[in-house]
């Protein structure tokens, strides 16, 4: 073998791997001749947001997570929408009427697909159909199953009939509506990465965790966007993100963690918008042991633990104390429930009632989080005074989750979020009918009057009745302490103060760029 | 020679299916239902124990663990990556999109890995024990301590934020044209920093072994000059260690491209991979380890192949 024909192949195989890595990354703007129109005499305005993860799925059907969520908001419109307190607000249905045997939707007339289609009660009934069909593998169909048939009464008018009365369906009838005529020809994957809705964006290019391109649609029902293109970019780090932001590479940076919060609030050049949270977090016990078996013993924690001290020193002062399972800007949150304010003369009382005067030995399990970590080191602080002994056990989210469904815990320490009707939050985590696994009343509550009370919310459809039948499920739920609530969750978001008219939103986070505009582009 | 390369290739399969065994099996072993993670923890009732069941059977998941690595290796062996849990979509594609982009940042930091530190070690072994070989091995020291998350948010902070020099992250069109070159100038330094002070380190002692040979001694007395004594014989010599660390620190660079990707938002399969254990995806895991393991086993025969080329007393027959 001759020296030369080394070099020969060593050359070879090192040009090969450069072409390789060439052949793949031609940049498709390279080939896309740029329009004149476009760019003269007006820029477009473009609108280029960074969040925490890429979409997982571009159909509405089946996409679960916030990311895909918040992306599609702006692709599809639902039949209907919500406000901040969560009062229903209509979208693509103009009116609805909803009865204990049926929810019936009048649409608006004239609200166009991106190809130009007419949405009609077809489609309607199409999206919620699919839904329903095991077969589609949507991974909420468990929440439509109270519905029996959906019926079309004509164009602009559909049914849906109902097993049972259902109050909370009218908060899963969001979904965006998905074009028949598109899924049929093309196929239902189709939509999943080529998103035709009728909202206020349309699809351009989607390029898995690298960005989605969006630009207005001029046809949009509600009027057209101001803004001409959208662009996510999937930035894990926060610390990126904000970089991103305060060099003008991106106008909407979130969410923004906690200890960003001042110095975002301090600089001029960015405007720092919050909203109260969809959830909140809470340390459960397993009731069916001692010592979390007694509510006393539940109270006691309860008022032995400085939750402002928590907030304060985990969370930056940013959150606020949490006493419900109902959030507060929720028209069913009770806010005179017992709050079992910081007493340590309280708790140890109520110990040496419960015959635990010389304290006991518990294990607190967290997954792996900071602030998870953080919140349980205060309160191991704070209940050795107690002489409750905790060990704190930190384990990756599969083992952990393991563990709070197969009931192996003491204490553990969880959040709870996207809470929108109550029924969701609270009948799944309390009414003795959802222990796990299938449920998520992970700790075992079991309290008659609260299953009854649930049911009763759940079935019965004049909202003050619910509201009632909630505030009395909150009062009970604050008496027992099934859970020990820490703090109500607050959402940031950073947005550069070019963008005017934006309002970010605890829902549909960023719906509200159909009405905002870029100042000085 | 062919020979040699046959064997080699040959002796990859082996090192692969190993690599394929054990995160194979360090994922599935692992404590934690990755169904349980599909589906909303809301969700109630008998439709999700039917969704359950339905999704286990659709990865196969319902099956025992041997014939689930049974069919993963087939699959792998026709080239199908599988499906992400998280997106349901093909893996093979995005795997296709971000190789190139890994590639590319692996590339650059090499270069700059050997530009540096094969000149940082030269003049460090030709000064030997003057301040400025100390003043090269502290930094070497202070390249190789600092963790690589600093390293890329201090270049971020100073050379994206406060002097708007550079776009702190993100990656568009290649590396070969400005507008792409420069989104790799931050993460391909950090990601090269490492190995730079690694080469520099190893470059020195390796000059001063060969500087303290006779032949050199005897260039030196024919009356060559510096450079040509250093650069011609010396350096051709020395390079030999060298080269073999390259290889290995090629290898480095590929894992270490996990942090680095994630930091700089760099669409690679470094961050892919990341993405995938956090959200445990097993296939995801499994495809981005393989590719991983691939570059190490395709950057060691490199170096091999190399060898031959730089010291003609090796010979592979």
């Amino acid at each position: 073998m001759t020296r030369r024909r080394w070099t020969g192949i060593v050359t070879i195989m090192i040009v090969a791997l450069f072409m390789f890595s060439m052949s793949a990354c031609a940049p498709p703007e390279e080939a896309e001749p740029v329009d004149p129109d476009e760019v003269e005499p007006d820029e477009p305005m473009e609108v280029r947001v960074a969040y925490s993860a890429d979409a997982t799925n571009l159909d509405p059907r089946l996409a679960t997570d916030v990311s895909s969520g918040l992306v599609n908001d702006l692709f599809y419109d639902g039949l209907i929408m919500w406000d901040a307190a969560l009062n229903i607000q209509p979208l693509v249905a103009e009116d609805y009427d909803l009865t204990e045997e049926a929810f019936t939707f009048y649409l608006r007339e004239g609200v166009l697909f991106h190809d130009g289609e007419e949405l009609t009660a077809e489609d309607v009934k199409y999206t919620f159909d699919t839904i329903r069909d095991p077969d589609f593998e949507a991974r909420n169909l468990p929440l439509y199953e109270p519905i029996e048939e959906i019926e079309i009464i004509d164009d602009y008018t559909v049914r849906f009939h109902l097993s049972e009365p259902n109050a909370p369906l009218i908060y899963y009838m969001h979904v965006g509506i998905v074009p028949r005529h598109i899924a049929e020809q093309e196929g239902d994957e189709f939509l999943q990465t080529n998103p035709i809705g009728a909202g206020p964006f349309e699809f351009v290019e989607w390029s898995p965790n690298d960005y989605i391109e969006m630009v207005a649609h001029e046809d949009y029902w509600g009027g057209a966007p101001n803004i001409d293109r959208v662009v996510f970019k999937p930035i894990p780090e926060d610390t990126t993100r904000r970089v991103e932001l305060e060099t003008g590479g991106v106008h909407i940076a979130f969410p923004v963690p906690p200890e960003d919060v001042q110095r975002l609030k301090d600089d001029p050049d960015v405007d720092l918008q919050e909203q109260p949270g969809s959830g909140f977090e809470y340390i459960s016990f397993d009731h069916t042991q001692p010592p979390f078996d007694d509510r006393h013993v539940r109270q006691a924690i309860a008022y032995a633990i400085d939750r402002e001290e928590i907030i304060d020193h985990v969370y930056w002062g940013l959150r606020d104390v949490a006493y419900s399972p109902i959030i507060p800007q929720s028209w069913a949150h009770n806010p005179d429930v017992p709050r079992f304010e910081y007493s340590p003369e309280k708790a140890m009382e109520l110990l040496a009632e419960a015959g635990y005067e010389d304290g006991f030995d518990v294990e607190l399990k967290i997954s792996e989080s900071d602030p998870r970590r953080e919140i349980s080191e205060i309160l191991q602080y704070e209940l050795a005074d107690f002489g409750i002994d905790i060990t704190i056990i930190e384990q990756e989210w599969g083992a952990f989750y393991d563990d709070i469904l197969e009931m192996d815990f003491d204490m553990f320490i969880l959040g709870w979020s996207a809470q929108t009707d109550p029924d969701r939050g609270v009948y799944r985590q309390f009414h003795s009918d959802n222990f796990p696994p299938e449920g998520a009343n992970r700790q075992r509550f079991s309290n008659d009057r609260v299953d009854e009370l649930l049911d009763l919310a759940r079935t019965t459809m004049d909202v003050d009745q619910r509201q009632g039948h909630y505030y009395e499920v909150q009062e009970i739920l604050a008496e027992e302490q099934s859970y020990v609530y820490l703090n109500y969750t607050v959402d940031f978001c950073a947005v550069s103060p070019q963008l005017q008219d934006f309002e970010y939103q605890t829902y549909f986070q960023l719906f509200g760029l159909k009405d905002a505009y870029l100042e000085g582009e | 020679m062919q020979a040699f390369i046959v064997k080699r290739l040959l002796l990859a399969i082996p090192t692969l299916l190993a690599v394929m065994t054990i995160v194979f099996f360090s994922m599935h072993l692992a404590p934690g239902d990755p169904v349980d993670q599909m589906i909303p923890p809301d969700m109630e009732g008998s439709a999700r124990e039917d969704m359950v069941e339905r999704i286990r059977a659709q990865y196969g998941l319902d099956k025992p663990l041997h014939l689930q690595f049974l069919s993963y290796i087939s699959r792998i062996a026709r080239l199908d990556f599988g499906n992400s849990l998280r997106t349901r979509r093909a893996i093979a594609p995005d795997l296709r999109r971000r190789i190139p982009n890994t590639l590319q940042l692996g590339a650059m930091a090499t270069l700059i890995a050997v530009c540096l530190g094969v000149t940082f070690g030269i003049i460090s072994a030709v000064r030997r024990d003057t301040l400025l070989d100390n003043a090269t091995m502290v930094g070497a020291l202070f390249g190789v301590s600092m963790p690589s998350f600093f390293f890329g948010y201090m270049m971020m902070l100073i050379f994206g934020l406060y002097l708007r020099w550079l776009p702190p992250s993100g990656f568009e069109g290649h590396i070969f044209q400005w507008a792409g070159f420069r989104y790799a100038i931050m993460p391909a330094l950090t990601l090269g920093t490492a190995s730079t002070a690694v080469l520099a380190r190893f470059t020195r002692s390796s000059m001063l072994d060969v500087i303290s040979q006779d032949y050199i001694r005897t260039a030196r007395s024919k009356g060559l000059g510096e450079r040509i004594v250093i650069l011609r014989h010396a350096l051709r010599n020395a390079l030999i260690p060298v080269i073999t660390l390259l290889g290995i620190q090629f290898g480095a660079m590929l894992s270490g491209s996990v942090i680095t990707e994630t930091v700089f938002s760099w669409p690679g399969v470094g961050r892919f991979l990341i993405q995938g254990i956090t959200t445990r995806d097993f296939p995801v895991v499994q495809g981005t380890t393989l590719i991983i393991a691939l570059g190490f086993v395709i950057a060691n025969f490199l170096t091999d192949l190399a060898y031959g080329f730089i010291d003609p007393r090796i010979r592979y027959d």
